[in-house]
């Protein structure tokens, strides 16, 4: 299943209640404002990097450049994708549900 | 007849760039109160501090620069940029992340920061 959130959360208790929801083998695409999730040593990032042995988390590219967050920026371990990447997941996964 | 009194104005920006349309018309407003002689100051708090974050390349997904606008407040004579030392924190950002030098404060003095204005606008 592919999850998408669009929007940033920084504070510990959101971030949790996001990664609980997500299943066990499920993948997580951060669009738009939700790519500030990734940037390596915010609190974010640090909660996610925890999640990372049960969840794969994929990130659109232009949505970092856009917002100043080099490659060198990026926590480890997340998928760097481009459109037509982002096309992909949503053909290879039967459900998706966007976050709001 | 008197003349136009001078006031002291801050602006909280508390969205980030690109995802709205808050920091853009925040801006807008901003530059036209600084335009007729007001003082004003900027206060950056959660995700508005990356408004200032170095690098955006906006262009990538079609969208307005946002950044330059802060390098052109000392035209406008806006001195004061104010950023929460917690907000950049949290968000993995330090100094060396901003496209200008800014003043930090602390959490716990933000109360007395915005007591001290005339008119607080938010967005």
């Amino acid at each position: 299943m592919l999850h998408i959130m669009n929007h940033a959360a920084f504070d510990s208790a959101p971030v949790d209640r996001l990664l609980s929801r997500i299943g066990e083998g499920h993948t997580l695409m951060l669009i738009e404002n939700g790519v500030y999730m990734v940037k390596r040593g915010s609190v974010a990032a640090e909660r996610l990097e925890r999640s990372l042995s049960d969840l794969t988390v994929c990130v659109l590219a232009p949505d970092l450049a856009a917002r100043g967050i080099t490659a060198a920026e990026v926590m480890a371990r997340v998928t760097v994708v481009d459109f037509g990447g982002f096309v992909d997941l949503a053909v290879d996964n039967a459900v998706i549900h966007s976050w709001i | 007849m008197t003349g136009p009194t001078k006031k002291k104005f801050l602006f909280v920006m508390q969205e980030a760039p690109h995802g709205s349309c808050y920091a853009q018309e925040a801006l807008d407003l901003l530059l036209t109160t600084a335009a007729f002689g007001q003082e004003v100051s900027v206060l950056l708090l959660d995700d508005g501090v990356f408004l200032i974050k170095k690098g955006q390349q906006p262009d990538r997904i079609d969208s307005k620069e946002i950044a330059p606008v802060f390098l052109s407040f000392e035209i406008y004579d806006v001195r004061r940029v104010i950023v929460e030392q917690e907000s950049l924190h949290e968000r993995g950002l330090d100094q060396k992340d901003l496209l200008l030098p800014v003043e930090t404060i602390p959490r716990c003095r933000i109360g007395a920061l915005i007591a001290c204005h005339d008119r607080v606008v938010n967005s």
